[in-house]
């Protein structure tokens, strides 16, 4: 056993006794067909075990192969040769054609191809003198990678599973992500609308727009508060109380309104439900008060 | 190694994007309430700017309702109707007591303008009302 580096990854061409193989013609075309069967059909050879199966193409149907790689990995872990260091797996039928002259696998035997298929053979019963040697022109086109995740905590398929349902999930938030930028959008359309709409106002930032609020919402608020001073204090009047001064700036109020001892109790009643302020009279109704 | 854990790694990668999306929509949700507050906040502002700019400032029909009073009331108790650069000045004398009601309280009131100063003074039977008023 040549020495193993673990900075390599190593190729390997496994020879017959890693695996159980049987040629078949089958009605299918395709490998994952010829894969699906493998297992039925190589079942009565396999026994028990935990195999693998690989389906190749021939000329004239197809080489079912089963292998069980947790043995075959022991056999190289207990050669020097740890399983994070395969970096391909190949059986030895793949080649076939370079094995029509027996090739030397160590130092008791060969491997020979015998009727289309490649046997194992004692060297005893081979011509040691036309055995070849085994170099990387035998190495097949395609190979296997071997699962590196089985002794992972969760299988292939339902590591998919989880990950597709999760991927939906995150796909679903994502779009109503997409949904919210979208409705941002009609949004800032609807201010660029309505501050077309009033094209004195369109450049004004957030701060003059709350400032020139401010200031109208001042004027507006007194001018109702003065208008609503007038509305209440005019129905205080009447042909038994009429109004001697009234005095109403932006600041206050100041009315005195004559009447008769029979009606002030009834008009300060009304003018105090009214927000008015009442002064204190005996004669007269006297209002005054801050807007 | 990295191979050896790669359907672990896969979960990982797909919660990843899961936690990635969730924080996305998260942000863009904020965001879009944070931001139709503030719009509808300020659609409204300048709504209302508009609105009460137009009814207390802006009212080009002030003056020409202020210049009716005068279909309303005799020429003589009109003493003063004095209207200058978006500012009037109202004095009128002698008014009984239905004229007063009627002037100060449904004409003059419904007409937008700024009340700077009002008075009302009684004589006997008749009232004196000035008026001072801005638009």
């Amino acid at each position: 056993m040549p020495q193993i580096s673990r900075l390599k990854r190593y190729d390997l061409l496994l020879t017959p006794q890693f695996y159980i193989f049987k040629k078949e013609t089958l009605p299918v075309s395709y490998q994952y067909q010829a894969l699906k069967l493998a297992p039925s059909i190589l079942d009565e050879l396999t026994g028990a075990g935990n195999y693998s199966y690989a389906a190749i193409k021939e000329d004239d149907g197809w080489a079912l192969i089963a292998y069980d790689m947790a043995k075959i990995e022991a056999f190289l872990e207990e050669r020097g040769l740890p399983k994070n260091l395969i970096n391909k797996i190949y059986f030895a039928q793949q080649s076939k054609e370079h094995f029509k002259h027996p090739v030397s696998v160590d130092e008791k035997n060969a491997i020979v191809t015998v009727d289309d298929t490649v046997v194992m053979l004692p060297k005893s019963i081979v011509d040691v003198e036309e055995c070849g040697i085994l170099t990387n022109t035998f190495r097949p086109e395609k190979g296997i990678t071997p699962s590196q995740s089985r002794h992972s905590w969760v299988n292939q398929k339902q590591a998919m599973i989880v990950s597709a349902l999760l991927l939906v999930l995150a796909a679903g938030y994502f779009a109503e992500g997409l949904r919210y930028r979208n409705a941002m959008v009609s949004v800032e359309e609807k201010i660029e609308n309505v501050k077309q709409r009033y094209p004195q106002l369109q450049s004004k930032s957030t701060m003059v727009l709350n400032s020139l609020y401010e200031s109208n919402y001042a004027i507006d608020s007194l001018q109702r508060k003065i208008r609503n001073r007038l509305k209440a204090i005019s129905k205080l009047t009447s042909k038994a109380s009429k109004i001697d001064t009234l005095k109403i700036d932006r600041k206050q109020y100041e009315v005195t309104i004559a009447t008769d001892q029979k009606h002030i109790q009834e008009l300060k009643k009304y003018a105090k439900s009214q927000n008015l302020t009442v002064l204190d009279t005996n004669n007269s109704l006297q209002l005054k008060g801050a807007l | 190694m990295l191979r050896r854990y790669q359907n672990e790694g896969m979960i990982l990668l797909a919660l990843l994007l899961l936690v990635a999306a969730m924080f996305y929509k998260g942000y863009r949700h904020t965001k879009l309430q944070t931001s139709s507050a503030e719009a509808t906040e300020m659609v409204s502002k300048i709504e209302d700017i508009a609105t009460m700019k137009k009814l207390w400032q802006k009212n080009s029909t002030v003056a020409q309702k202020l210049n009716a009073i005068k279909t309303y009331l005799p020429a003589i108790k009109i003493k003063t109707l004095q209207i200058e650069k978006k500012k009037a000045h109202v004095l009128l004398e002698g008014l009984n007591g239905n004229e007063l009601n009627s002037v100060a309280g449904k004409y003059l009131a419904s007409i937008p303008v700024q009340i700077v100063e009002m008075s009302i003074r009684r004589d006997g039977e008749y009232y004196r009302l000035e008026l001072q008023c801005k638009w």
